[in-house]
């Protein structure tokens, strides 16, 4: 049991353990559906534990995974941005353009390579995603309690987790075979990126949990 | 490797400070907001103070018109009817007789109504006497069956400004009663409590739904209690129910 806890799955759990205490009663199919994200990018880093022991490469576990993680930080954005700018189509046309890049990728690398590519693709999109919604909330008339405001602190964990991975993830070939004492110097990155996107993500499950109370 | 570790501490540092960017502007945005929200209440309570005071002098010219002008020329036609002396013609005698009564009739009823315009001549004696003015010409109008219950006629404090705007509000409930409720019965309370004025008007009228009503500021006359309630700080609750009639409850901070 304790082979497939690390420092990501224990994260991801604590995280998904707040999400069921918070997050189960909301309205929003959002709100609801990150359970079922933060479920399933657990699941992933267990069943990668699992398949890397059994087949030796875990990689199309992960590429798999990426998929959904497009899918659904892409899906958050345009449920925090539609309030704001009708962006619709934009973010529709951008990420089928990046999924006819992650599977372009599969069809020349095939499926056990990681698709970095497209995870440095998707991490700048999500970048510019986050940086527009900072502007759009920052030039809106109303003004709204930062502090308090789930989206806000959503979208905080989303652009440090995507825009502090940026050098990992331009670096990856590089940082997989590196050695920083007896941890691998992407495990360090990703665990720590990890460790805050989940501390922000729990954060703003406590804020969201807090306004449907207020509204009630 | 450490350059790879130590861009990656930069790149993490940058959105960190970026957040701490937008709660900063966001902090200068809501001083702002407050600022404007002030501003924006200051000027409705400036715009609201000065449409009351107008309302106020338009029914004291009123009042004032109606007493020295007309109330003086229905006087004259009084004295004169009664100068006139026809000893032997009983019918005329009696025609003008009954002019004469209908004309003493109509300046009481002008002397009353100017009376009733006249709003700070009548808070002069204090709300306890001016509430029951208003609750005596309720009862001249007829037609309901009144309950009333006015401790505030020996009040020793007083505050002109609010004895005003509170009888205004009376004004507007009784007002609101006649035109709308279809009541045959009015109870109204008024006394006071730890320093706070309540007053109470409970009618057995067709009552309404109160929150759609404030909802779709339907009327001016609903819209016009609440503006004067919020501009001496007082709360009010209004329970209605419909076919069963309109309750409604009055704190205001007193004197």
């Amino acid at each position: 049991m304790s082979y497939f806890l690390n420092w990501v799955t224990i994260t991801e759990l604590t995280s998904l353990l707040f999400g069921i205490i918070f997050l189960i009663r909301d309205k929003s199919s959002f709100w609801r559906i990150l359970i079922l994200y933060i479920f399933l990018s657990a699941g992933t880093e267990v069943l990668g534990k699992y398949w890397g022991r059994i087949y030796h490469t875990n990689l199309a576990i992960y590429n798999i995974f990426i998929f959904i993680e497009l899918s659904f930080i892409t899906y958050g954005f345009y449920n925090f941005l539609k309030d704001y700018v009708n962006i619709k189509l934009w973010i529709l046309v951008i990420y089928i353009a990046t999924l006819i890049i992650y599977l372009g990728y599969f069809f020349i690398y095939g499926i056990n390579s990681y698709n970095a590519f497209t995870v440095s693709i998707m991490s700048v999109v999500f970048v510019v995603y986050g940086l527009l919604y900072f502007f759009v909330l920052l030039k809106d008339e109303n003004y709204v309690d930062l502090k308090y405001h789930a989206a806000f602190w959503w979208v905080g964990g989303v652009i440090i987790y995507y825009f502090g991975g940026t050098i990992a993830n331009f670096f990856d070939n590089i940082i997989q075979q590196k050695f920083l004492g007896k941890y691998i110097t992407r495990m360090i990155i990703y665990n720590t990126l990890n460790l805050i996107l989940h501390c922000f993500w729990i954060y703003s499950f406590i804020c969201r949990a807090r306004q449907r109370k207020i509204c009630q | 490797m450490s350059i790879i570790l130590l861009a990656s501490l930069v790149f993490l540092l940058m959105p960190i400070f970026l957040l701490l960017y937008v709660r900063s502007y966001n902090r200068h945005k809501k001083n702002h907001f407050v600022e404007k929200e002030n501003m924006r209440q200051k000027f409705e309570a400036e715009i609201l103070k000065t449409h009351i005071e107008v309302q106020e002098q338009t029914m004291q010219t009123i009042a004032t018109e109606l007493h020295d002008n007309i109330g003086q020329i229905l006087s004259l036609t009084t004295l004169t009817l009664n100068s006139i002396h026809i000893p032997e013609n009983e019918k005329v005698s009696e025609k003008i007789g009954n002019s004469l009564s209908l004309l003493n009739k109509s300046i009481k009823e002008i002397r009353g109504l100017a009376k009733i315009l006249h709003g700070e001549q009548i808070v002069e004696s204090g709300i306890g006497n001016a509430i029951d003015q208003e609750i005596n010409w309720l009862k001249r109008v007829g037609g309901y069956e009144l309950q009333i219950n006015n401790d505030l006629l020996d009040l020793k404090v007083s505050s002109p400004d609010k004895d005003l705007i509170i009888l205004r509000l009376l004004q507007e409930i009784i007002n609101n009663i006649i035109k709308h409720a279809q009541a045959t019965s009015i109870q109204i309370d008024a006394f006071i409590k730890n320093e706070i004025l309540l007053l109470t008007v409970k009618e057995n009228g067709i009552g309404f739904n109160y929150e759609e009503a404030k909802i779709k500021k339907v009327g001016i006359g609903l819209a016009s209690i609440h503006k004067r309630i919020e501009m001496i700080k007082g709360k009010i609750d209004v329970n209605s129910t419909l076919e069963k009639g309109t309750s409604i409850f009055i704190e205001i901070p007193y004197p």
